[in-house]
């Protein structure tokens, strides 16, 4: 169902085109009016008004876009084109189509798995550090322990809870890790399957009810849990969170020579508006660079929500990567998505002619990595 | 064979479509009329927009050029369906050679792009529309399109040398030359310049580029009359200068300016004027030293200038504004283009302003206006919900009433946004005894109608 104010905020869509030379999967893709912004939104009204039917097409210019909000931002008219994209898909999905996700919607089945109750949790057994199960500040890993096994490189799982375990147990605090709670519901939210998403925050909301403190080492998983749960507990991205631990003076660093760069994940950045904690963390133990575009000028890593992993967002990825290998030795990235994306990236080298030497690490696992006994 | 079959035969299965999706994304641009075409493709090559035109010419079915899609006034609108020829995948730039001042493009290279190569150079296609991240010199040749500096360099038309055009029966034919001057008879080039691809589809254009001003150089003065505007621009050419830009700020454009961005902190006035000078430093110092006095002569309350890029900005900081401020007056109201381009006599501005004052009083629409004034080319916006049939008529007369005051003071209806399918009443009113031979000229061309029909005229 959509509402009177979102057909409002689509005529607010002037379709001037700005969008056209925004987007970078426009840039990439080169095709027809469906692949930008402006085309989104008009099918969107389309959709809304009874004067298009779902079709195939339909459908890809719905979910083929990352949601990036590279757009929005610059949007003259103020065009809310992320909500709009997203309300659509809802519509998609309470007309009963099936969502495109990539990997044969295997993440799906693993959040739609998390919902369930008594699950083993095997994968804390390889988790290192002092954590507990409850407790009032939260280490909130969302679906990161359940995807390493469905992705066929390693992601590090594992050694990113390691790493917020450890960074927590230096700043003298043990956090809880409760396993019993489901998936963040940011890709089932932005792939428009509400009932689904209010199934998962309902779950959670009742296992961190009574936390005062949550802190998660995705972008994704921060980005909902901020802005769409109603939680009494603050939220904080990791970077947050090691940022006002270093200006507690909790945490200490072995200073290297590496170049580093830091690619911000659309979530933690253009969505939530962080994007200075990463960058004052990393400048205090590293050669700290940045690409050619950065902070809110960042361009997506290429997916968003396990929904538009093709050719074109492979594409956008490899220059991100060239971006960032011109730039430094090392590319910290602070989201799961953008993590897996870059990685898959670089477990191809036979099929990437021009791939470029840089390594690829998350955020969590390099800051862990460099702390210093204090 | 199916259309659609003959279309991807001719460009693949990848540029051709007639899925309903698509096809929707395609029935609109800028302004509120709406068209479903029947098919849609990007040709990659003139050979391609032959073989599609001379198909279309066959069938006896409409061709709809189009660009970026960005035009104000449904240039591009597939109004009676037809082949929309999405031209922005011919993208090239296949030729510049600044030492002769020309470039050579397709018609799917987008301004600024264009711009981008020449500044290597240190030159540059001066026409300049607003939308020049995204519009394509194909568009700014169908709509004629200019900007705010056309003042001092002129619109689209004065700088085209030469086109390759298929014309409606597939034909291809060229126009003018490699060179910056040509009277090789009648002046074909001029005519297919702004003619909204309804003569011909163009597929490759010689462009005059020119070097570019070394030296620029801002000046902002207020004023607490409307009836001073015109007098400065008349006082400034008065002193020889040809600014490059003269742009206008009227009260209603300050004060939603100061809503949403109050920081820029423009003053309370009834009008502020921008004005841009550029050339070689020496030149550029003395057009500043004679706005400046020219401002103050005739009365305005305060002149500020600025050299340095930041002070250039902080003083064109509001006129960049005004757009995104329209859109931020109210979440139910978007600013659909209606009656938004106009112009008059300079001398006459005033008048056209305070009309614009009274017809906004009048309907109970809020309107912001603000524009080119250096060419008394003005620009009015609307803050409207589309979905409010009522408020929308109520705009929309609003929006012809602004177009007969303009006439009526011996000005235009059609200054720089084309005319599509949205000014087809004005052509006629403003050409009067002229519009018989255009229709004609129209005949000669294209006498089945089917290049990009019910734009400029409406041939039953």
């Amino acid at each position: 169902m959509i509402s009177e104010q979102l057909l409002l905020d689509i005529t607010k869509c002037s379709r001037c085109g700005k969008c056209t030379a925004i987007c970078p999967m426009f840039e990439k893709t080169k095709g027809w009016d469906t692949g930008v912004a402006r085309g989104k939104l008009l099918v969107s009204w389309g959709l809304a008004r009874g004067e298009l039917e779902i079709n195939d097409k339909l459908i890809e210019a719905l979910y083929q876009c990352p949601t990036c909000m590279l757009c929005e931002q610059e949007c003259t008219a103020g065009a809310k084109v992320t909500e709009i994209i997203r309300e659509a898909r809802a519509l998609i999905v309470e007309r009963g189509a099936s969502v495109p996700f990539s990997h044969r919607g295997t993440f799906d089945t693993v959040a739609r798995i998390t919902l369930r109750d008594g699950l083993h949790r095997d994968w804390l057994d390889l988790i290192k550090g002092d954590f507990r199960e409850n407790g009032e500040t939260v280490y909130f890993p969302g679906s990161l322990p359940y995807l390493e096994p469905v992705l066929d490189f390693d992601l590090g799982a594992a050694r990113i809870i390691s790493a917020a375990v450890t960074i927590f147990n230096r700043a003298g605090i043990r956090p809880a890790i409760i396993t019993q709670l489901a998936d963040s519901g940011h890709d089932a939210f932005w792939s428009g399957q509400y009932q689904f998403f209010n199934a998962l925050k309902e779950k959670n909301s009742r296992l961190l009810a009574g936390t005062k403190m949550i802190v998660t080492t995705c972008a994704e998983d921060y980005s909902i849990l901020k802005s769409e749960y109603s939680l009494e507990a603050g939220v904080y991205h990791i970077s947050q969170f090691v940022r006002d631990l270093i200006r507690e003076g909790k945490l200490a660093f072995s200073e290297g020579a590496e170049r580093v760069t830091f690619h911000d994940p659309c979530r933690l950045g253009r969505h939530t508006g962080e994007y200075d904690a990463p960058r004052e963390v990393l400048k205090t133990f590293v050669d700290y660079r940045e690409m050619a575009r950065y902070g809110k000028d960042a361009v997506c890593c290429g997916v968003g929500a396990w929904m538009n992993c093709n050719k074109y967002s492979k594409q956008l990825r490899l220059d991100r990567v060239k971006e960032a290998a011109e730039a430094a030795d090392t590319l910290i990235t602070a989201c799961s998505k953008c993590l897996s994306h870059f990685s898959c990236l670089m477990t191809e080298p036979e099929k990437v002619e021009d791939l470029p030497e840089i390594k690829i690490v998350d955020f969590t696992e390099f800051v862990a990595r460099n702390l210093k006994d204090t | 064979m199916d259309i659609i079959d003959e279309l991807i035969q001719i460009v693949g299965q990848e540029r051709a479509s007639d899925d309903k999706t698509v096809l929707y994304a395609y029935s609109r641009d800028s302004s509120l009329i709406t068209g479903m075409p029947d098919y849609v493709v990007r040709p990659v090559s003139t050979e391609e927009v032959a073989k599609i035109v001379s198909l279309a010419s066959q069938r006896k079915i409409p061709i709809v050029p189009r660009g970026m899609g960005s035009g104000m006034e449904a240039g591009c609108v597939p109004v009676h369906g037809g082949i929309v020829l999405d031209l922005h995948n011919m993208d090239k730039i296949l030729e510049v050679n600044t030492d002769c001042l020309y470039a050579v493009v397709e018609p799917g290279v987008i301004h600024a792009n264009l711009n981008a190569r020449l500044a290597e150079q240190d030159f540059f296609f001066a026409p300049d529309p607003a939308s020049t991240d995204f519009c394509t010199i194909g568009g700014m040749i169908g709509t004629n399109a200019s900007g705010m500096t056309c003042l001092k360099y002129g619109d689209t038309r004065k700088s085209v040398l030469g086109l390759e055009v298929v014309l409606p029966d597939g034909t291809i034919i060229n126009t003018g030359s490699r060179t910056v001057k040509s009277d090789c008879g009648y002046d074909l080039t001029a005519l297919f310049v702004g003619a909204d691809g309804t003569l011909g589809v163009v597929t490759k254009a010689i462009l005059k580029v020119i070097p570019r001003p070394r030296t620029r150089a801002t000046v902002a003065a207020y004023f607490d009359e409307l009836e001073k505007i015109g007098e400065v621009v008349v006082a400034i050419f008065a002193t020889g200068v040809i600014p490059a830009a003269c742009e206008l700020l009227d009260r209603s454009a300050i004060k939603v300016i100061n809503q949403y961005k109050p920081e820029i902190a423009l003053p309370d006035v009834d009008a502020i004027l921008i004005i841009n000078l550029e050339g070689s430093a020496a030149a550029v110092e003395e057009e500043v030293a004679g706005v400046v006095s020219s401002c103050k002569k005739v009365g305005a309350i305060e002149v500020k200038t600025a050299a340095t890029r930041e002070e250039v900005d902080a003083l064109w900081a509001g006129r960049r504004s005004v757009g995104s401020a329209i859109y931020r007056l109210d979440p139910k109201r978007a600013s659909p283009n209606i009656g938004g381009d106009y112009g008059v006599p300079i001398k006459r501005l005033p008048e056209m302003l305070r009309e614009v004052r009274r017809i906004a009083e009048e309907s109970g629409i809020p309107m912001v206006a603000f524009g080119h004034v250096g060419d008394g080319n003005l620009h009015t916006h609307m803050p409207v919900n589309v979905l409010d049939e009522e408020e929308l008529a109520r705009a929309e007369k609003a929006g012809d009433a602004i177009y007969e005051a303009a006439l009526k003071l011996g000005g235009t209806a059609t200054p720089e946004h084309g005319i599509g399918a949205s000014k087809i009443r004005w052509v006629k009113e403003e050409s009067k005894s002229a519009y018989p031979l255009m229709l004609a000229i129209k005949k000669v061309f294209d006498p089945h109608n089917i290049m990009n029909p019910g734009k400029i005229f409406e041939i039953s």
